[in-house]
């Protein structure tokens, strides 16, 4: 087993940390940095095509344009947390412990990360269209909006895990049985 | 200055999310599948955590609540579809940005899917008459609902999550023996 932390002492550190940021008049949100991505190539090809307004209405973010905003350096914090992580990680147990393909994938589907990558692919697609039509994702609507007890992030919650259990149980069922 | 402190929160939430688990896909699915609730009991203690924090600090007058509009339809079809992609992928769109720091390639098509994503909801929204703004019901929190004053709510909100993690976590344990 690897020497992860528990989830008290994670749930604890994500607790207080939601606290500072929520302290400092911001809140956790990433399809914004999404929408602004996007956003940012379309216009660069295409100016006239969709109006700024319309990429950012409705997300999670406070911004109201394409410029690099809160949120996106938020996103870029994670991507480089995940960095440290790894580096951390492979300091403590000697090697690097990322698989190619999860295990728990290739033990349903067989060793063809192409179609890992399809799934992972439309999984993604999925996952911003529903971002999109809810107002926000996982940690605007759970994480920070669960907290102040909105209304949204208890009914996207649900949701979440209403479509999300019985479609993973369907996915990754057992083939032998 | 704001956008530092963005990506140091950035860093820690990424952290967090690497070192409890939350960046695999193994642990994402497993919770989904009920057959380990490790990263569900995180979050929603996480949240409890929180709610105490914010609405000591909110009684007090040092933070304002920073809420995501309640629309029960949207938040309920996005939540669905969100969940089919969480289940398909293996990440939330936060945690495919940390798995990508991390070295897995199968966050990268993630990411790609979810630019790719919100593209597609862009161009429907920008092209059809699609909105669900008419059942839009405001900025609400459960302490606009309850008849009690906030931090009741609030403090009784997180003894039932508090109390619901425990429950599971004693259950789980039982399980494995």
């Amino acid at each position: 087993m690897d020497s992860k932390w528990s989830w008290v002492k994670g749930g604890l550190a994500l607790g207080i940390l939601n606290i500072i940021i929520l302290l400092s008049g911001n809140h956790l949100g990433t399809t914004t940095a999404y929408a602004q991505t996007s956003g940012y190539f379309i216009e660069f090809f295409t100016s006239k095509l969709i109006p700024i307004s319309t990429w950012i209405e409705g997300t999670c973010g406070t911004s109201g344009g394409l410029q690099v905003s809160w949120q996106w350096m938020l996103v870029l914090g994670i991507f480089i947390g995940g960095v440290i992580g790894r580096f951390i990680g492979r300091f403590i147990h000697g090697k690097a412990i990322t698989e190619e393909i999860p295990k728990l994938w290739c033990e349903r589907f067989g060793n063809r990360p192409k179609l890992r990558l399809v799934h992972a692919f439309i999984g993604g697609v999925l996952l911003l269209i529903g971002s999109r039509i809810a107002g926000g994702c996982t940690s605007s609507h759970i994480i920070n909006g669960m907290s102040q007890m909105a209304v949204s992030g208890i009914i996207f919650a649900i949701a979440v895990f209403a479509s999300g259990i019985p479609v993973s149980m369907l996915i990754y069922r057992r083939r032998d049985k | 200055m704001s956008l530092i402190l963005a990506v140091v929160f950035g860093i820690a939430f990424g952290y967090i999310l690497q070192r409890v688990g939350a960046l695999e896909f193994k642990n994402i699915i497993n919770a989904l599948r009920l057959k380990d609730l490790t990263i569900p009991k995180f979050m929603v203690f996480s949240v409890a955590i929180t709610t105490l924090g914010v609405f000591s600090l909110k009684s007090v007058g040092l933070v304002s609540l920073d809420l995501i509009t309640t629309n029960p339809v949207g938040n309920l079809i996005g939540g669905l579809i969100f969940g089919g992609g969480f289940a398909l992928a293996g990440y939330c769109p936060g945690t495919c940005i940390g798995a990508m720091g991390e070295g897995k390639r199968d966050a990268k098509y993630t990411i790609l899917g979810g630019l790719v994503g919100v593209l597609i909801y862009t161009i429907a929204k920008q092209y059809t008459n699609f909105s669900l703004d008419s059942f839009d019901l405001g900025k609400i929190s459960l302490i606009d609902i309850i008849p009690l004053n906030g931090f009741s709510v609030a403090v009784i909100f997180s003894l039932i999550l508090i109390v619901a993690v425990y429950l599971i976590d004693v259950w789980e344990e039982k399980k494995k023996i």
